[in-house]
Formats: C-alpha cells, sequence, structure tokens
C-alpha cells in the first residue's frame, strides 16, 4: 500500500483552488485600475473586487487551520521563505506606483491587492508541498 | 510504472533554493530599483527588453521544447533533470517576470502609452489580461507543482507516483504558458512597431 499516495487522495480543502480564485480577483483589480490611467477607476468595483478576493482567502485559511491531520512543520517552513520572496516583490512593485505619484486612493487599493497577491501564492506554494509530505 | 519508488541513491543532497542565485538575484533587483529611480529611459528599456526576451524564450522552450521531451522520459530521468533544472528555474522566473513587469509599466509610463485615449489602448489592455492568465497558470499551478516536486525529491525515498502527476502539471501549465507567450510575441511587436 502507497501511503505517500494516500496522503495527497485524502479530504483536504479546495486551498488550491481558492487561491487561484483569490488571486484572479486582485489580479482583475490590479488590470482595470491599470488600464484606466490616467483617469480615475470606478473605484466600487476595484473595492468590491478587493474585498471578494480578501473573503475567499480568509474563508481558505480558516478551512486549512480544521485540517489536523496535516505536516504543518512542513507548510510554516516553505511558507515562511516564499512569504519573504513575495514580499520584496510586491514591495518592488510597490515602490514603481509609488515612485509614479499614483493618487492616495488608487495606491491603497493597489496595495492591498499586492499584499493579498503577496499572501495567495505563498499559501498556495506552501500546500501543495506540504499536502505530499 | 508509476507509482515505481525511485532509488534512493538516486536521492541526492541538492538545495532546493541556491544559496549563490540568491546573490544574483539580489543584485538584479537592486539594479532593477536603481533604474526606476532614475528614471532612466535605456535602463528601463533594457530590463524591459531583457526580461521579457528572456522570460517568453524560456517559456516557449519548456512548453514547446523540453515539455514534451520530459513527458517521454521515464520518472527517474524527469527526476534527475528536475534536480539540476527546477532550482535556477525557482530563481529565475521570478526575477524576469519582476524585471519585465516593473521595468514595462515604466516604459509604458514614459512614452506615454498608459493613457486611455492612446491609439493601441486595447492591445495595452490585451497585453495585461495575458500577462495575468500567465501569472494564474504560473503561480497557481506550475509554480507550487514545481516546489512541491523538489521536496519530493529531497526525501530519502521519493515516490514515482507524486513526481509524476505533479510532472504532469508542471508539463501541461509550461504548454498553456507557451503558447499564451504567442500572443505576447504578436501584442508587443504590435505595439513596438506603431
Amino acid at each position: 500500500m502507497n501511503t505517500d499516495t494516500n496522503k495527497t487522495t485524502r479530504n483536504l480543502p479546495p486551498v488550491n483552488l481558492l487561491c487561484v480564485i483569490s488571486m484572479a480577483f486582485v489580479i482583475g483589480a490590479g488590470v482595470y485600475m491599470v488600464s484606466e490611467i490616467p483617469y480615475a477607476p470606478n473605484y466600487a468595483v476595484v473595492f468590491s473586487l478587493v474585498i471578494v478576493s480578501l473573503l475567499v482567502f480568509l474563508v481558505n485559511v480558516a478551512m486549512l487551520a480544521k485540517v489536523s491531520m496535516f505536516n504543518w512543520k512542513v507548510f510554516f517552513q516553505v511558507i515562511r521563505w516564499t512569504l519573504v520572496a513575495y514580499a520584496v516583490i510586491s514591495g518592488v512593485l510597490i515602490y514603481v506606483f509609488v515612485f509614479d505619484k499614483m493618487s492616495s486612493k488608487s495606491l491603497s487599493l493597489l496595495i492591498a491587492a499586492l499584499i493579498l497577491f503577496a499572501l495567495n501564492v505563498p499559501l498556495n506554494i506552501a500546500f501543495t508541498v506540504a499536502q505530499y509530505q | 510504472m508509476t507509482d515505481t519508488i525511485i532509488n534512493s541513491q538516486q536521492q541526492s543532497s541538492f538545495r532546493i533554493v541556491p544559496a549563490a542565485g540568491l546573490c544574483v538575484v539580489g543584485v538584479v533587483v537592486a539594479a532593477l530599483i536603481v533604474a526606476v529611480s532614475t528614471n532612466s529611459l535605456w535602463a528601463i528599456d533594457f530590463f524591459h527588453v531583457v526580461g521579457g526576451a528572456t522570460w517568453t524564450i524560456l517559456d516557449l522552450f519548456l512548453g514547446f521544447v523540453i515539455g514534451p521531451i520530459l513527458g517521454k522520459l521515464s520518472v527517474s530521468a524527469r527526476a534527475e533533470f528536475t534536480k539540476k533544472f527546477m532550482p535556477k528555474m525557482l530563481l529565475i522566473m521570478p526575477t524576469v517576470v519582476l524585471c519585465t513587469l516593473a521595468a514595462g509599466f515604466q516604459l509604458a509610463r514614459h512614452q506615454d502609452r498608459l493613457v486611455a485615449n492612446y491609439h493601441l489602448h486595447l492591445w495595452l489592455i490585451a497585453s495585461y489580461i495575458v500577462v495575468a492568465i500567465m501569472a494564474l497558470i504560473a503561480l497557481g499551478i506550475l509554480e507550487p507543482a514545481n516546489v512541491a516536486v523538489l521536496f519530493e525529491l529531497k526525501k530519502p525515498t521519493p515516490n514515482g507516483e507524486v513526481i509524476a502527476k505533479l510532472m504532469k502539471r508542471f508539463i501541461y501549465s509550461a504548454g498553456a504558458t507557451g503558447a499564451m507567450q504567442i500572443a505576447t510575441l504578436v501584442i508587443m511587436t504590435r505595439l513596438a512597431t506603431s
């Protein structure tokens, strides 16, 4: 009996799928905002997309937190370093937007979107790695 | 045989993230920040063109050359290749993507191409959408599979079935991003010659 394979087929929440959905909303918000430059985007639309992404992310984290049989050690080992990597990536992008003197409203929403992006990618990677451990 | 347990002798001590490569990434990111902060058109263009070309070529090569070859190799041969190839890709891809996007945004702003009344604005939006889809595939499917394979290979007895399953995911998503890069080439050559 192959125990490793059983580990991959056990009942785990759809963390990967929810991460992709959450990322799709923030990336959508970013694309919409950038495509409206130099005009102000419809902030209600952008705000809604970011909030939906945040909600999906929180649901995802809540579902994952309830999992008992999981290699949390490896999960935290991976998420720690990927968070550092994606904080650097998002930090550089935020620097570009700050450097371009983007309006404070747009900048706040873009920063919120980038933070959500920088949380979702490490969560997705760490979960994928840990589920096979 | 998909559930082949790869011989533990094949498992070697390799680093998932090569430390020396991190120094190179640090230098490149620092240079990118300098390019943006000095607003040098040449430097911004350099980072966008070099980063974009590297990104596109790597995706096309992975998707249409390396991917199909990997698919035909035995699981142990794939594992051997992956151990040497993937750690480098873990550092190269995020770096070239960051350089391309950050410098590309600055370049478009520099050349007044971000404005909504730019006559090829729709082409620009199309490029954002293509990049968005590629980002979702790469960050949602490809990169997690890549890291998970490396962790599997670090085990004393890596599971061939898990590696085969994750590599299949990697090969298909690399093919999809490769196909999307053709759209990028069409859009970028259109924008560059306008």
